[in-house]
């Protein structure tokens, strides 16, 4: 990572931060963003406040990055939001901030995103999806719909940014003791645990792990891949 | 800035981004039609990608020249009957718009 230029959506807390702290670890410049500020720092770390939904707020970050670097070499798309509750308890207003974040936020950030990874010798774009897409986990339609979503958006961006030299992959966290985690209840996370083979709450470092393997020079033959963690496929 | 100087300058910039593009691909735009070169379409000799790499170096371009984060692909490019990546003059032309609009908001702030 000495040298390499990174992004990550949502690095507030949680796996968007502790991407930030591994890269910057690293010797990577990191800029990060989420809707509110951070109350921490990092040498090499830049934070913004920017939602990826807001196109123009998007646009700003990037014609930063640009002027700064004039390039951009990973491209983390980590923001999401959660919305657990059953089809019929589940708001259309919350459904709606659901998909923006989680899916168009994905779609945003990728597309202005891709405008500055073209200029990398090795863009890469690592998107964070879920186990629970594979899972068809109840409770959480909306939800596993924008990451769905997510899965698709990769496949088809891998094609589409091939011929720029940016791969797209993506990773599909297992449950991790992270804000998402915070407001599901034991049972219930005992059940999905029981469904993985490998039955254990995830890490930040099995993320990162998968994370450091797309967007590493040799990874540069692997697009349009979904890896999912705990063995869950 | 009299409203044709700032087509004209647009205009430029466009050309300046098509020289450029024109080194990486192999069906090159024939700058020499100044404004009349196709871009894209029947008529236009970029592929998808040609276009995509294109739009990305103007909207660079123009926030070079005027302090302004412009995103060319929008609804409005798509829904026009006569699309204005067909050629450098329907460009200029619509990339001037969206540069009135942006600094015209700049201004009422």
């Amino acid at each position: 990572m000495q040298g390499q230029v990174a992004l990550i959506t949502g690095s507030r807390t949680g796996i968007g931060r502790a991407l930030a702290e591994h890269f910057c670890a690293r010797g990577a410049t990191v800029f990060g963003c989420s809707r509110s500020p951070v109350d921490w720092s990092l040498p090499g770390y830049q934070h913004f406040r920017a939602d990826v939904c807001d196109e123009q707020a998007v646009c700003s970050l990037m014609s930063t990055i640009r002027k700064s670097h004039g390039r951009l070499d990973v491209l983390v798309n980590n923001a999401g939001i959660a919305g657990m509750n059953h089809l019929f308890l589940t708001p259309l207003q919350q459904a709606r901030s659901v998909v923006d974040t989680n899916l168009l936020g994905c779609f945003l950030v990728s597309r202005e995103g891709a405008k500055l990874l073209r200029k990398s010798s090795r863009g890469r774009i690592v998107n964070v999806s879920t186990i629970a897409v594979p899972l068809s986990l109840e409770g959480e339609a909306v939800y596993v719909a924008a990451k769905a979503g997510v899965v698709a958006l990769t496949q088809v961006l891998a094609k589409e940014l091939a011929e720029l030299g940016i791969t797209v992959n993506a990773v599909g966290p297992t449950p991790i003791e992270t804000d998402l985690l915070r407001g599901v209840s034991e049972e219930k996370r005992q059940r999905l645990l029981e469904r993985q083979a490998l039955r254990r709450l995830g890490s930040f470092a099995d993320v990162i792990n998968v994370v450091d393997f797309f967007a590493r020079a040799e990874s540069g033959f692997v697009t349009g891949q979904t890896i999912y963690l705990g063995g869950v496929s | 800035m009299p409203e044709t100087r700032r087509v004209s300058e647009v205009v430029d910039c466009i050309l300046h981004s098509v020289a450029l593009l024109n080194r990486r691909v192999t069906k090159h735009v024939d700058v020499a039609r100044r404004e009349q070169a196709p871009l894209f379409g029947p008529e236009g000799p970029l592929d998808s990608i040609g276009l995509v790499s294109l739009i990305a170096d103007v909207e660079e371009s123009l926030e070079e020249r005027w302090n302004v984060t412009v995103v060319l692909a929008t609804d409005r490019a798509f829904s026009r009957s006569r699309s204005p990546f067909r050629n450098v003059a329907a460009l200029a032309e619509y990339a001037n718009e969206l540069i009135e609009e942006k600094l015209c908001k700049a201004k009422s702030r």
